[in-house]
């Protein structure tokens, strides 16, 4: 018995610290807001800046999905941009199996290892170019002779379910699950280990989405990709997820295992979140969080969640909270800080 | 009391030589205090009937081919432009999907909201009195739970966010107190925690004021959350329509089955999603039930014509399955 309690427990240990492909790690990017001209210059007046990202850090294995969760202002796309090096971050680093992430312009040793997939395939596929040309784009940089060319672009064509004949069409004739479908296969023919999904079903029908997420899945299961899937939809993150990280402001508030962050959700903004979303079959209102997002230009001091927090206690609106690991989940809430929610009772 | 109906609906949109049905033989009724939704994907022809029913169709290219909407006891379908401002606004009021584009830029908050009542006080033959109209103007909003009532008046519309002009819509269509309230896609351009606080202040309103709303949404758990009834369109048709419920937990139509299977509502390791194949073209269907190609049960039968209205336990239902009849 012993030997073998002791083999898995090793197996374990193994399969808690495994290789990650993706890494991303403190990752924070800014936005200056407005022009600064002269006079402000002369007169020194301070930039403003949207903080869209702040301290992000975040693990991706090799043919698994995170799925960044969070809505409208909270900095998801942001992050994703950065992962592919189409923003260069103020602080932090990105690294795929060990090598850093630079912006595209330079990218070298890392150029056509990370992929994107945009949101609105209507506005990010070229109407006028036809599909074979969209597809061969990521190769224009490459080696490969024509021939060759043309066998990855119709590997990829095939890969997504399509038939050759779109090949000689224009983004434009396509429908609207077709264009997703080429936007994926663009992202396929450079051999990506990476893939950032940016919203990619929430322009099209139900109907078609759920073609679209099979197809993703089968992708990954054939050659191992990397997803990044940005979404706003707790039922597609719930599908396609490994594992979570939900953003508010520019913060990662919660981040780990699918099942722990949708099962039980330990940050109050985890919770509203996934309350908050109808669900089909339920007739219930959805529980209601008062108030809107404020502004990310001028944040609150500490937790940015503390105005629509109900748990907020004196220290939230102070001090921003630090993750804290519990149950395996990374929450930044001071909830699960013993200190803290001791000391807080007796004042209420 | 009925506020609205609908019967026999056809609209056809002119395009290059032809022309494209966009609505066909479409039928509903909505009561005092009722919510139907309109559900279906895009192509379905449901923006075409809330833009027929508050009578905003171009024409041309839309042309009213057949049907009557009957609002208040007279079919307003016929009626001339300049009789269609009486009923805009106190009897039929709209809110769209943009929330960006529905408020007048220029204009305050708080004037738009003054601008609503006196049309209202107008309608009714009342003096109009500035003070009052600005009292009534912030409990509007208040009751459409607007923090800072009195702040949020003051602002023009792009100072406000998509949720906060969602609720100013609400806010005016209060003070029309129309019979009908028509809502294009109220919340698909809001955050889900925006959308649950609409839907409940939508839901508290038409409480209060008793009108009847006309829902269009792609989003069925949207629908299932709001919605009294519900009529599904496809290629142009309802193809399915009753009570929430029944159609939500006992969908007859394949489309409304394929629909509902079609949320995701499970992770990858317990299988590959129910789609629904192929995608919506319009090509060639005029003549047979327009689900064919993409319908998992379709046969030849299903070629022959388009299926007529079924009546099934409760609900309407277009399609061969329960009674081979057609329409034409």
């Amino acid at each position: 018995m012993a030997p073998l309690s002791g083999a898995s427990t090793t197996v374990r240990t193994t399969s808690r610290k495994p290789e990650s492909l993706l890494e991303v790690e403190g990752v924070a990017k800014q936005f200056p807001l407005g022009k600064r001209g002269l006079w402000d210059r002369i007169t020194r007046k301070r930039p403003k800046y949207v903080r869209a990202v702040r301290d992000a850090t975040v693990r991706v294995r090799a043919g698994e999905t995170l799925v960044v969760l969070g809505e409208s202002g909270s900095g998801k796309t942001t992050l994703g941009r950065v992962i592919v090096g189409l923003e260069k971050p103020e602080s932090g680093r990105v690294a795929v199996s060990g090598d850093p992430v630079r912006p595209v312009r330079e990218s070298g040793a890392t150029r056509g290892r990370l992929q994107m997939v945009f949101q609105d395939p209507g506005s990010s596929l070229d109407p006028f170019m036809k599909v074979r040309d969209v597809v061969a784009e990521p190769l224009v940089k490459s080696s490969l002779s024509d021939d060759a060319r043309t066998e990855k672009v119709l590997q990829a064509i095939n890969n997504v379910g399509l038939d050759q004949s779109v090949l000689d069409r224009r983004a434009s004739e396509l429908s609207g699950g077709q264009k997703q479908r080429v936007s994926v296969a663009r992202a396929l023919t450079s051999n990506p280990e990476v893939i950032v999904l940016d919203e990619p079903t929430s322009s099209i029908d139900v109907s078609i989405q759920a073609q679209v997420l099979n197809l993703l899945v089968d992708l990954q299961k054939q050659n191992g990709y990397a997803y990044v899937l940005i979404t706003h939809d707790p039922n597609v993150a719930r599908f396609m997820a490994d594992s979570i990280a939900v953003m508010y402001l520019g913060k990662i508030v919660e981040s780990g295992q699918a099942g722990q962050v949708l099962q039980q959700p330990k940050h109050p903004y985890t919770q509203a979140l996934l309350a908050a979303a109808p669900k089909l079959r339920d007739a219930s209102i959805p529980d209601v969080i008062k108030g809107e997002p404020p502004s990310l230009i001028n944040l609150p001091p500490g937790c940015p969640y503390a105005p629509r927090c109900p748990h907020a206690m004196d220290v939230c609106g102070e001090r921003e909270p630090q993750p804290y690991l519990v149950e395996g989940v990374s929450v930044a809430c001071y909830l699960y800080d013993k200190d803290v929610v001791s000391r807080a009772e007796p004042a209420s | 009391m009925e506020v609205l109906r609908v019967e026999g609906l056809t609209v056809d949109y002119k395009a290059g030589g032809g022309q494209v049905h966009a609505l066909r033989n479409v039928s509903l009724t909505i009561q005092e205090r009722e919510i139907v939704g309109v559900v279906g994907e895009s192509g379905s022809g449901k923006s075409t009937l809330a833009l027929a029913v508050s009578r905003l169709l171009r024409s041309p290219p839309a042309i009213q081919r057949s049907g009557r909407i009957v609002f208040r006891g007279s079919d307003i379908a016929q009626l001339l432009p300049s009789k269609i401002d009486n009923i805009r606004g106190t009897g039929i009021f709209m809110v769209f999907q943009d929330p960006f584009l529905s408020l007048n830029p220029l204009m305050k908050v708080k004037d738009q909201i003054i601008e609503a009542i006196s049309v209202r006080l107008k309608h009714d033959s009342r003096r109009f009195d500035r003070e009052e109209a600005e009292r009534g103007a912030i409990s509007h909003l208040k009751t459409v739970r607007i923090g800072d009532a009195e702040d949020v008046a003051e602002r023009y519309p792009h100072q406000l966010s998509g949720g906060q002009i969602q609720r100013v819509m609400l806010a005016m269509a209060l003070a029309e107190r129309p019979q009908l309230l028509i809502a294009d896609e109220p919340t698909t351009a809001l955050d889900v925690t925006t959308q649950s606080q609409i839907l409940t202040t939508l839901k508290d309103i038409v409480e209060e004021t008793k009108m009847g709303v006309l829902f269009v949404t792609h989003d069925l758990a949207v629908a299932g959350v709001i919605c009294n009834q519900m009529a599904v369109l496809y290629g142009g048709m309802v193809q399915e329509a009753g009570p929430t419920s029944k159609i939500l937990f006992e969908p007859k139509h394949p489309y409304t089955m394929g629909l509902i299977d079609s949320v995701p509502s499970k992770t990858k390791e317990e299988g590959p999603l129910t789609a629904i194949r192929g995608s919506f073209n319009p090509a060639g269907l005029e003549k047979i039930c327009p689900f064919t190609p993409r319908c998992p049960l379709a046969r030849d039968e299903c070629r022959k014509g388009v299926p007529a209205q079924n009546m099934v336990d409760g609900t309407v239902v277009r399609c061969i399955n329960y009674g081979e009849n057609y329409e034409s």
